[in-house]
């Protein structure tokens, strides 16, 4: 895996479980993952073999999305006008498979196409999870606080 | 079928189609008919409007915090292998420990497995398939049955009192031996095949006073030239250690010349059956020890003992002595044992 994709799974575990070493762990362990994968199979493009690594080590997580979340980085620099704990009561109250499809589609920049063949889900699944998703997280934004059950 | 246009003679979608396409209208992944049906939905839908704000909020506050950048020691963790092993060597800093400290517990790590090795390891199947296997067999004794022949009457009935005292044979290769085990003296002797085998007599009382023993004893045999007219007494020498006083019962010795010992044997014979005398031995009464010498291990009813002596009187003089002998006999019972012989011209 070259930089770019090591820094955007980075990048992925980090907004998902906000926790440098949970995201560190995570991530390692999904470019291990991907690596095996795209050695084993030669027709997986490299954005499948990104959503299907990090949709098994997701799998096996035991904890709430962002159980642990810390207020403090050490590795990581976000801009100043960014509010983490809207993302931390977007990543608590909305169900996982929108999060996780959102931040796909969103930060790893996977096209749907390619989340729905990793995932052997339907394309209108995907983009009816993104939907929700997004409309979830601009609810929230725009009355944070209030329970935006959609 | 026929489908009814509005007013405006425009085909027109209803909310439900609106709405589900929201999503794709705000990517502009629709085609160009449907992304103009849809915007036209939008204009006079404050729901679709609102909910294309939301879309753009949430999107922008992606944006945002999308902009967090890792350090570059977090990528470099990120790309090394995540096991177990590789974890606890990172979170024990074991390449930053004293380097004794790493040699010695690297050293006990490889003792451990080269103990385990050993203990687990058979050695004993190992030596012996370096060995050759069954060719280190050795071989002490092989017998077959058909090779062995059952003794046949005296030599295979146990007589309720096994013959004892036979006096050594002249000419026979015979030995007695008495081996002093842990419970009991158990006499043996082996003679030619010709001579009828001698039984070993076991002596209980003895048991206590033999525990100790190891020693051998042998009887003290006497020869027939060296005996005189007179009877000799013969004692049988018990084994070292043993006190008289542990011999409950008594042997009568005695030793007769006659002439003519063919004719007078078994007359001699008859008459110890007819006054009750039973064989007390492994042998017959009057068994042929030599040519000249006839044996006889008897019991005899004590009430009988003076008429036995008064016929032996007629064939010569023959005097009996008694001796101290661990057998015990019932009472009213003696043993004798009489040795008739040929007398000498």
């Amino acid at each position: 895996m070259n930089d770019d994709e090591v820094r955007r799974i980075s990048q992925f575990f980090f907004l998902l479980l906000l926790n440098e070493r949970r995201a560190l762990s995570s991530a390692s362990k999904a470019v291990q993952k991907a690596e095996i994968l795209l050695k084993k199979n030669q027709n997986l493009s490299r954005d499948q073999a990104v959503v299907i690594a990090t949709s098994e080590v997701c799998s096996g997580f035991s904890f709430q999305l962002a159980e642990n979340f810390q207020s403090r980085f050490q590795n990581w620099r976000f801009p100043e006008t960014a509010d983490l704990n809207t993302w931390k009561d977007y990543l608590t109250h909305q169900r996982r498979e929108e999060v996780l499809c959102l931040l796909w589609y969103r930060v790893l920049k996977v096209s749907d196409l390619d989340i729905a063949t990793a995932l052997n889900i339907q394309i209108g699944t995907v983009r009816f999870r993104l939907a929700k998703a997004l409309k979830g997280l601009g609810l929230r934004i725009h009355e944070p606080g209030k329970s935006h059950e959609l | 079928m026929s489908f009814e246009y509005s007013k405006y003679k425009k085909r027109q979608i209803t909310s439900f189609f609106g709405q589900g396409h929201l999503f794709d209208f705000y990517e502009k992944k629709l085609d160009p008919e449907r992304e103009a049906l849809v915007e036209d939905f939008v204009k006079f839908s404050r729901d679709a409007q609102l909910e294309l704000e939301t879309f753009k909020m949430g999107d922008d506050y992606l944006n945002l915090i999308r902009q967090a950048v890792p350090s570059d020691q977090f990528l470099q963790e990120a790309k090394k292998p995540n096991s177990y092993f590789y974890q606890l060597i990172q979170k024990s800093q074991y390449p930053y420990w004293p380097s004794g400290v790493r040699w010695g517990l690297e050293s006990v790590v490889v003792i451990a497995f080269i103990v385990i090795a050993i203990t687990i390891l058979p050695w004993n199947k190992i030596l012996y398939l370096s060995q050759g296997g069954l060719g280190r067999e050795i071989l002490l004794v092989e017998l077959k049955k058909s090779d062995m022949q059952p003794l046949t009457g005296a030599e295979t009935s146990v007589p309720d009192f096994q013959d004892e005292d036979l006096e050594k044979p002249e000419g026979l290769a015979a030995s007695n031996v008495i081996v002093a085990s842990e419970n009991k003296i158990q006499e043996k002797e082996t003679i030619s095949k010709n001579e009828p085998t001698a039984k070993t007599q076991s002596v209980s009382q003895v048991v206590g006073a033999l525990e100790s023993a190891s020693e051998e004893s042998v009887l003290a045999v006497v020869p027939a030239q060296s005996v005189a007219s007179k009877s000799v007494e013969v004692k049988a020498k018990l084994p070292k250690g043993i006190p008289e006083v542990i011999a409950g019962g008594y042997l009568y010795r005695g030793t007769l010349f006659v002439s003519g010992l063919a004719s007078t044997s078994p007359k001699i014979t008859e008459r110890i059956e007819s006054l009750g005398g039973r064989k007390a031995g492994e042998v017959a009464l009057g068994w042929s020890r030599s040519p000249s010498s006839r044996y006889y291990h008897f019991t005899i009813p004590d009430a009988k003992y003076a008429d036995l002596m008064s016929f032996m009187d007629q064939f010569g003089q023959l005097k009996i002595s008694r001796e101290k002998h661990p057998r015990v006999m019932p009472d009213g019972i003696l043993r004798l044992i009489v040795t008739v012989e040929e007398a000498p011209q």
